[in-house]
């Protein structure tokens, strides 16, 4: 990693890829290949892009899409978890209501609603797991932002560069 | 990463018809922020859906020929992305079905979704594996003397 600071792209990226995905109807726009991480990781290249020194790589990119990642799922998993457990009686309808699905379940699903325990361990791990999808679509966004933003050629900045009046 | 969603989708119904109902609930739960799965736009295996709709199955399908035929049209050591004209236009099909859709203007088969799924799977992963050789190719050393630079640089314009 060069000297650029990356906390501050990788918290805006973030911030885009979690709090999205938490709000009705914009969440939405995941259902297009989780379309918030994305952005959250293009967000954060072009941001690191404009700090850094350095040429950017596609390392670089997919770093700062994994923390932008990161920091998003966090976000993401701290809100969603105890949602999902309060709103176990849905997922639980939803999931009975699917063609096929064996009717025996009726009595497992069942044991789900009733046990609190049961609740939160498979909110737990359902939001672990969705934010773990996000943050791997927010790297490969990193990748692309790297892409997309990165247009020097060189290395560095030359010696000698900024030494003037400066603004 | 793909291999690992895929078996995931597929592993939701498998789970499902194999005794393990909450691990298939935790599957399905985990994808529900990520798709609509609703049934009836959906693959099934063994009778009950996959973890997601058939265009998403189809995106994560699509990576791996993408990958396949990726060596037929590029070099596969290229560090250079294609050019972005080639990702908006495996892209568009897809986020045009989609969008027409939402809006209600035309409501698509379940091939056409898959297969504009599978051609944007395809366009991205034409577009991850470059990435993917950029890192696997940059060797440690070419990092530290970036980093190393970029200090040097820091200093001269500091000092």
């Amino acid at each position: 990693m060069n000297e650029t600071d990356w906390k501050k792209p990788a918290l805006i990226g973030g911030l885009i890829v979690g709090l999205p995905a938490l709000i009705p109807f914009v969440s939405y726009a995941n259902f297009c290949l989780c379309l918030w991480s994305w952005v959250g990781g293009i967000v954060a290249a072009k941001m690191l892009a404009d700090r850094s020194v350095s040429k950017l790589s596609f390392g670089d990119g997919a770093k700062i899409g994994l923390l932008a990642g990161l920091v998003g799922g966090v976000i993401y998993f701290v809100v969603a978890a105890p949602l999902m457990a309060w709103q176990m009686d849905k997922m639980v309808e939803k999931l009975s209501a699917t063609p096929n699905f064996p009717a025996e379940w009726a009595e497992t699903f069942l044991r789900v609603q009733q046990s609190l325990g049961m609740r939160v361990g498979l909110a737990l791990l359902s939001s672990l797991l969705a934010s773990l999808l996000m943050a791997g679509f927010t790297v490969l966004g990193g990748m692309l932002g790297v892409a997309i933003f990165e247009k020097r050629t060189g290395g560095t900045v030359p010696p000698g560069y900024g030494q003037g009046p400066g603004l | 990463m793909a291999l690992g969603v895929i078996a995931l989708i597929i592993g939701a119904p498998w789970f499902a018809r194999h005794g393990y109902p909450v691990t298939a609930a935790v599957i399905y739960q985990a994808f529900s922020p990520l798709c609509h799965q609703i049934p009836s736009r959906s693959f099934h295996f063994d009778g009950v859906p996959l973890a997601v709709c058939a265009r998403c199955t189809g995106v994560y399908f699509g990576l791996i020929p993408g990958l396949m035929v990726y060596p037929l049209w590029r070099r596969v050591d290229s560090e250079r992305m294609p050019h972005r004209a080639w990702l908006t236009a495996g892209i568009a099909p897809m986020a045009i079905d989609c969008v027409a859709g939402v809006v209600g203007m035309f409501s698509s088969p379940i091939a056409f979704r898959t297969a504009t799924g599978i051609l944007a799977g395809m366009a991205i992963a034409s577009f991850i594996l470059p990435g993917l050789v950029s890192i696997a190719l940059t060797p440690s050393e070419d990092r530290r003397s970036r980093k190393s630079t970029a200090e040097a640089s820091n200093t001269v314009v500091s000092g």
